[in-house]
């Protein structure tokens, strides 16, 4: 499961579109569906934040 | 630690990177571009998201600008020059703005002006102050509208310009940088268009172009460090693959923004008074929306713009002129908006409901025809501008050897893309008297 960290997201929306499972929404805020998200961590290589991480 | 020898290194490959290493490539330079994230381009940069072609950020072009300088490298550049019709909303009515000629201004102004005297006294200031004294920079747009009047549809559609151009508040924008922005216009090109495939056709054109020229480009590869000698630039530390790689270059160009560029050299190389004013610089944020939808929804070929809406200023249908940016049939629209303040903390989702409130009520049917693909509170980094107009930096930093590009770093009154073009000009113009290539 990802974690969305909002103080450093600057909302660019680059991790909803390189999410191959649509797993991420942009809609101002960055909601993760858990039961989609595969854990393979495509946002968080592609996010120029380091806004999103391996949550628990 | 493996190591090469280029050049020039340029570190993010935006405008103002891929601008500035694509003249270097030409004027014989090595030159390598090392890019952190997976694509390049940054914000200027198109993703294909379920068939609909996203921009991150630019929008459109103009020949004088953009289209001179990839001429100039041998890249190419399509612009598409629509027949788009303005229109303002004022006071609930539409108003068509004249498509050319002199005195759209003053024919915007009269149609919100309450009565010609008010429409006549705001136009001879504005006169004034482009023809003969401009008003310093140390008092707000706002400030020196509200001399002439407090009309809200005029203060209106000055928010709105100021949006569009430069993500920017009345309220927060050196009144001085108005105008000088005003009088630098024409330099940027007024005719603008858009790319077919969306605004990273500019950046990947300039891509190509380097690397034909004999460049490197590299994606995917984060600098880690900006390497200095006895407070000289002399390269920089790269990973690439798992592997970090050291470069050697007579002068490193960054395009990461001010603050990143210090955090990667070490803050402790720069003079407090430089750190003031890097640490001064704060993004120009946008709220943008795309949505998609079977059937029109905005007059074709129109652009509306609001002048008394919440946060909406602008949207229009990016399919009317460029079809290739969706499926077969769909529509693709765009809305731009700007926040209540450009100050952080923003309330994200107080900015969204007020977006969506102004798109229910200014289009009929949104609630039940549109889609809504990305909402996007573009802010700091990603700002529509990495700066607020009027508070950019200067190309060259105190390290020797090392620059900043982008458009927080243009000249005074060279707002966004056209601003980020410009500090790659400016400094390859420094580069060549200095520097020669290997």
């Amino acid at each position: 499961m990802i974690a969305w960290n909002e103080e450093k997201c600057a909302g660019c929306g680059i991790c909803v579109l390189y999410c191959p499972v649509d797993a991420l929404k942009s809609l101002g805020a960055i909601e993760v569906e858990a039961d989609k998200c595969n854990d393979c961590l495509a946002c968080i290589d592609a996010c120029p934040e380091d806004a999103l991480e391996e949550g628990k | 630690m493996k190591k090469l020898q280029y050049d020039m290194l340029v570190i993010g490959s935006g405008i103002g990177g891929t601008t500035s290493a694509s003249l270097l490539s030409k004027a014989g330079y090595k030159t390598l571009v090392v890019e952190k994230l997976p694509f390049a381009g940054g914000r200027c940069a198109t993703h294909d998201y379920h068939g609909y072609k996203l921009n991150t950020g630019l929008n459109t072009v103009t020949d004088d600008c953009h289209g001179a300088l990839c001429r100039e490298v041998g890249a190419e550049f399509e612009m598409r020059v629509t027949d788009n019709q303005w229109v303002y909303r004022i006071h609930g009515q539409d108003y068509p703005q004249p498509k050319s000629g002199k005195g759209i201004l003053k024919t915007m102004i009269g149609h919100a002006a309450t009565s010609e005297a008010e429409a006549d006294r705001l136009m001879l200031a504005i006169k004034r102050a482009m023809a003969w004294a401009p008003p310093s920079y140390s008092w707000s747009l706002d400030e020196w509208l509200r001399q002439y009047t407090t009309n809200p549809a005029i203060l209106g559609m000055f928010q709105n310009y100021l949006a569009a151009a430069g993500a920017i508040r009345n309220s927060e924008l050196p009144a001085g940088e108005y105008f000088r922005m005003m009088k630098e216009i024409d330099a940027s090109g007024r005719i603008w268009g858009y790319l077919p495939g969306g605004g990273g056709q500019l950046t990947d054109a300039l891509v190509r172009a380097i690397r034909s020229m004999g460049g490197d480009v590299w994606t995917g590869c984060p600098a880690l460090k900006i390497t200095t000698r006895d407070g000289v630039a002399t390269g920089a530390v790269v990973r690439k693959g798992g592997e970090s790689i050291e470069i050697a270059a007579q002068a490193v160009i960054c395009n990461a923004g001010v603050k990143k560029t210090v955090g990667l050299a070490g803050k402790d190389l720069f003079p407090p008074g430089y750190l003031k004013d890097a640490y001064t610089v704060k993004g120009a944020p946008q709220t943008i929306i795309y949505f998609t939808h079977d059937r029109p929804l905005i007059e074709a070929d129109s652009v509306i713009c609001l002048t008394e809406a919440r946060r909406v200023f602008m949207y229009s249908t990016n399919t009317n002129a460029c079809p290739e940016r969706a499926p077969r049939g769909k529509h693709l629209s765009g809305a731009a908006a700007y926040l209540e303040s450009s100050l952080p903390p923003f309330n994200l989702k107080g900015e969204v409901e007020m977006v969506l409130a102004d798109l229910r009520d200014n289009i009929p049917g949104f609630d039940k025809y549109a889609r809504i693909l990305t909402i996007r509170v573009n802010r700091e980094e990603w700002g529509l501008m990495k700066t607020w107009p009027g508070f950019t930096m200067p190309v060259k930093t105190p390290i020797l050897g090392l620059y900043t590009v982008g458009d927080d770093c243009g000249p005074p009154g060279w707002w966004c893309s056209p601003a980020a073009v410009q500090s790659g000009r400016r400094v390859v113009e420094d580069v060549v008297h200095r520097y020669r290539p290997a």
